[in-house]
């Protein structure tokens, strides 16, 4: 084909019309000749591609053609004087201009970030494909059978669920199932720490769609399989390929030590994926484990309805109906723990949570990725809204206020024949001149603080939606639209002046843009008021929380992990304790425990157990622990009844202690009545209490207090080892503990943190919450403050003469001021009644969802209130007292 | 003199104009430039360059002829004038006494 047929039309026609005519035939042949010539030696896409760059890299001034044929009527030169007009009066009215600027400015970026930030929220799991059947999380819901109330909300379901359920039921196309592992990861004698391990199976990869670089999936199904992620190759692999290398998982629980093989490997899945898996181990290993003695002398079919902890997804087929489906899925799991259900007193209920619920889903437990509140971001939106539409009207506002200003310009320009399309369509103009500078100001802010933003939010919420269209392309639409609009209203105000009376002298604004005005300042007060009670209630409650009495002590106390179970051998007791014992010979280290489970860190390990002197449905779900005699005295956790354990005695290994939660949950009449009885575990085993202690909060105030039992660990196998060091060169403690560490387990990483660090993320989510929004809150303030500053000075300049006449006659200072403030007086006293009670409702209804709440203050809303006043006594007061001090015969004398 | 300053850029398009002698045209010299500098630059630029240098009259140009692969349109040939030729000799010169003059001091 003739490649002059080919050349792109768009640009060739583009570059025929905007060419000068005496160059056109040089270079337009210069460029078609390239073209040909590009075709024939690199084929048909890159001369295209060179030619739409030439082309567009042509639009120089010196190439494009003059717009001559504008010039036949002189709306070219009239839009050229309007631009140079607008240059001029901005340059002129500078303050003016940098208010007006900065105000939209800031109102752009604010709610740029905003946006963002609620798009990343909602736009959580939503990379799978479900064209073909919808994916669910099976959460279960735990009834009482008597009546009927829900005792709580699990994200995990039992073990059997998953491999029976897709046989099952005809609605179900395929499933999965995680599990939680805990453990290290050795590779060429180096331990690695993968938080985020998992055992899974093969059909993960046919519900998700995670996509896979290399790898069968099916291949996860077969014992001695993993799977990792790409950033977990090149830590462990570096640049080497992962694929069949081999790598031991050692269980930090069990002695499970088993070598694998890396099998496939997947892209790092998404920041915004509830599921953050690194490394997948296969499920059938660990099926393997359990079967081999993870439950006593039970073997894995005996507890596959009981255990759970299992992460269950399914994916429907095509157009199943949730209902239905709910319904098959109750009665398939009925059918297996109907058994159970009645001896215990309480049955789950199978909840198919869709994949886009996950990240709102409220109250669920043990959720891998803990949710967000739906209203927190909805609240967000609504202020990102708020933010820009406070930032338009100011605008308008100043715009309309300043029109006195330009009065006179209008009715000359108005008496020398001006259509009113024109006076519009130059105004218009000025705002879209000042619009565009705010937006090209609001772009390039964005740019420089994306990494600050980052790391504010705690999500690369820039990364994503980096599309134009459809989130950029409607950021632009928004602020062209908002531009055009706040743009429009003082273009009408300011054409609608008679020529006559403004050419007369004797001019006021229209009641109904002093109205207007009224109503907006009165609206932003409100909003200021509102915002800063907000912040003072969110600051006191969240510092409240972190500053109750958990009923313990976490402060200086460092937790190292213990040893991987594969380095632990028949010598192991003994040589945990010889540790512990060197340690405590430091003279910064206070005390030391050792425990299963620590403060700030979930529990998940729980049984359900009852009474022997009641019938086993009587039964109540226990959180477990094992600690040392010396768990009690390092936490300082108080005994209320009954004694501690005591190694020297020989059946001290079969007694338990319980918290007041648990008294009250297994109906025991007082703590001293639940001493000497005894409780029945589902592996049969026998325990007595011999004490109680008072309740302490495992997570922290969030949270409310669970029902709990602890037994004494005589193996030493437990975990955590606590260590109460004291507050002098902690760095320096740190290093001694980590050296004596590597003398004792060699090969083992030492791994270590503080409690109360670890009790600070707890109220991570609450901090970050009152963070942002305090931050946009402040954006709000500053603009508000723009506003009444811009507003105030030109309102304030207006009555300059009427003050001066008044002093004339005689009036005091004070009379003069409070002609100047009245009108602030009255809308600030307006707002407050209003917003107060505003106030007062939202912060109430948000402490309502806390667990223990701080009292409402009734300084949190009157402090506002003098903050309020005192941006207006630095925003209008100085301008106040310069209008009071003017010599009036300066303003009078052209009078 | 004024109006008589040579860009760098300006120097290399003169010098591959002289290089390609009488089949001195647009698509020509772009390619030549490429070639010999290793630099690819856009037409347009090149463009820019050209007038201007025709402006300070070191160059010429006429009307060639239109081929098919052009879409009939004409060529415009470029020529190095002697005022041109002159320029291009008097910064070589420049260059060279700071040459010497380096090269001279690093000998001290």
């Amino acid at each position: 084909m003739d490649p002059y047929l080919l050349i792109p039309r768009f640009y060739k026609a583009l570059f025929r019309r905007l060419c000068r005519p005496d160059l056109y035939h040089e270079l337009a042949g210069d460029l078609e000749e390239a073209f040909a010539e590009n075709y024939e030696q690199h084929g048909l896409n890159s001369a295209k591609a060179t030619y739409k760059k030439e082309v567009l890299k042509m639009l120089r001034p010196s190439v494009i053609r003059p717009f001559h044929f504008y010039r036949s009527n002189n709306t070219f030169d009239m839009f050229s004087n309007y631009l140079k007009l607008s240059i001029r009066n901005l340059w002129r009215d500078k303050e003016h201009s940098l208010v007006s600027i900065i105000g939209l400015a800031a109102g752009i970026i604010a709610s740029v970030l905003i946006f963002q930030y609620t798009n990343f929220e909602s736009s959580y799991d939503a990379m799978h494909d479900e064209s073909d059947g919808r994916i669910y999380r099976m959460s279960r819901q735990t009834v009482s059978i008597e009546t009927g109330e829900q005792i709580s909300i699990n994200a995990t379901n039992f073990h059997g669920f998953h491999p029976t359920v897709a046989d099952e039921l005809p609605e179900v196309a395929s499933s999965t199932q995680l599990f939680q592992a805990n453990g290290v990861l050795t590779s060429d004698n180096t331990g690695h720490n993968v938080p985020d391990t998992y055992f899974s199976t093969g059909a993960f990869f046919d519900v998700f769609s995670f996509p896979l670089i290399s790898g069968n999936n099916q291949d996860l199904d077969q014992p001695g399989t993993v799977f990792i992620s790409e950033s977990v190759s090149r830590r462990i692999f570096g640049n080497a390929d992962p694929m069949g290398q081999l790598i031991h998982y050692n269980d930090n629980f069990s002695n499970v030590d088993v070598e694998v093989q890396v099998k496939g490997v997947f892209k790092d899945f998404p920041d915004n994926s509830h599921i953050k898996a690194e490394v997948l181990l296969s499920m059938a290993d660990l099926n393997t484990f359990a079967d081999n003695g993870w439950f006593g002398t039970m073997r894995l079919n005996e507890v596959t309805w009981r255990w759970v902890g299992y992460h269950t997804y399914i994916k429907a087929v095509r157009g199943a109906d949730k209902k239905g489906l709910t319904r098959k899925l109750n009665t398939f799991i009925n059918k297996y723990r109907a058994h159970y259900d009645e001896a215990q007193g309480r049955r789950p209920v199978i909840i198919p949570h869709e994949l886009s619920e996950l990240h709102f889903a409220k109250g669920v437990n043990a959720q891998l990725e803990p949710s967000n509140d739906e209203g927190t971001i909805t609240m967000f939106k609504f202020i990102g809204v708020l933010i820009i539409l406070i930032a338009w009207i100011n605008f308008v506002n100043l715009a309309t206020a300043r029109a006195v200003k330009r009065a006179k310009e209008v009715g000359v320009r108005k008496a020398l024949g001006a259509f009113k399309k024109q006076l519009i369509d130059q105004f218009l103009i000025e705002t879209i001149f000042i619009n565009t500078l705010a937006l090209l100001l609001a772009i390039g802010i964005i740019l420089i603080i994306i990494p600050a933003f980052h790391q504010f939010v705690d999500a690369p919420v820039f990364d994503y939606f980096t599309d134009f269209l459809p989130f950029w392309g409607i950021y632009l639409g928004v602020f062209v639209v908002g531009a055009l609009i706040s743009g429009f209203y003082p273009a009408l105000v300011l054409t609608r002046f008679e020529p006559i009376k403004v050419l007369r002298g004797n001019f006021q604004n229209s009641n109904n843009s002093i109205w207007l005005r009224r109503v907006l300042m009165f609206l932003q007060f409100g909003l200021v008021l509102v915002m800063l009670s907000g912040i003072l209630v969110i600051k006191s409650q969240i510092g409240f929380m972190m500053n109750q009495q958990m009923g313990m002590n976490i402060n200086q106390t460092l937790v190292v992990n213990a040893p991987p179970t594969y380095i632990r051998d028949s010598t192991y007791t003994s040589k945990i304790e010889t540790y512990r014992d060197a340690i405590e010979q430091f003279p910064s280290i206070r005390a030391t425990s050792i425990a299963a489970s620590v403060p700030g860190i979930r529990n998940t390990f729980g049984q359900t157990i009852y009474r022997t002197d009641r019938p086993s449905n009587e039964s109540e779900f226990l959180y477990l622990n094992a600690i040392d005699p010396h768990f009690l005295s390092l936490f300082e956790i108080e005994l209320i009844a009954g004694r501690q354990f005591d190694e020297s005695l020989k059946g001290d290994g079969n007694v338990v202690l319980i918290n007041e939660e648990s008294v009250r949950a297994l109906d025991f009449e007082s703590p001293e009545d639940a001493l000497g009885k005894r409780l029945v575990y589902p592996t049969g085993e026998r325990r007595q209490i011999v004490g109680v202690v008072k309740d302490f909060n495992q997570m922290g105030m969030k949270f409310k207090v669970d029902p709990m039992a602890m037994n004494l660990d005589t193996a030493r196998s437990s975990p955590f080892i606590n260590i109460k060091i004291s507050a002098t060169n902690v760095s320096e403690t740190v290093r001694q503990l980590e050296r004596t560490y590597n003398e004792f387990f060699p090969s083992a990483p030492f791994d270590s943190f503080f409690l109360d660090q670890t009790f600070n993320q707890i109220y991570e989510e609450d901090r970050k919450f009152s963070a942002i929004l305090e931050f946009f809150a402040v954006i709000a303030i500053f603009i508000s403050c723009l506003g009444i500053f811009g507003l105030s000075s030109f309102l304030i300049n207006q009555k300059v003469k009427e003050v001066s006449i008044r002093k004339v006659l005689g009036a005091n200072l004070s009379q003069v001021i409070r002609v100047l403030t009245k009108e602030y007086v009255l809308l600030v006293t307006a707002s407050t009644l209003i917003s107060i009670p505003v106030a007062y409702l939202l912060t109430n209804n948000w402490l309502d969802t806390f667990l223990i709440r701080v009292n409402l203050n009734p300084i949190w809303f009157l402090a506002p209130i003098a903050g309020l006043v005192f941006i207006l006594m630095t925003t209008v007061g100085r301008k106040t007292w310069k209008a009071v001090m003017v010599n009036p015969a300066k303003t009078l004398k052209d009078e | 003199m004024k109006g008589s300053y040579l860009g760098e850029f300006q120097e290399i398009v003169m010098l591959s104009i002289l290089a390609l002698g009488a089949e001195a045209y647009g698509m020509k010299i772009q390619k030549e430039i490429a070639e010999k500098s290793g630099r690819s630059i856009s037409r347009g630029a090149l463009h820019s360059a050209l007038s201007r240098l025709e402006d300070k009259g070191f160059l010429s140009s006429r009307l060639g002829e239109a081929t098919k692969v052009r879409g009939g349109k004409s060529k415009k040939y470029y020529e190095v004038t002697q005022r041109g030729r002159t320029a291009l000799e008097e910064a070589e010169t420049i260059r060279q006494t700071f040459h010497k003059a380096i090269l001279g001091f690093k000998l001290l």
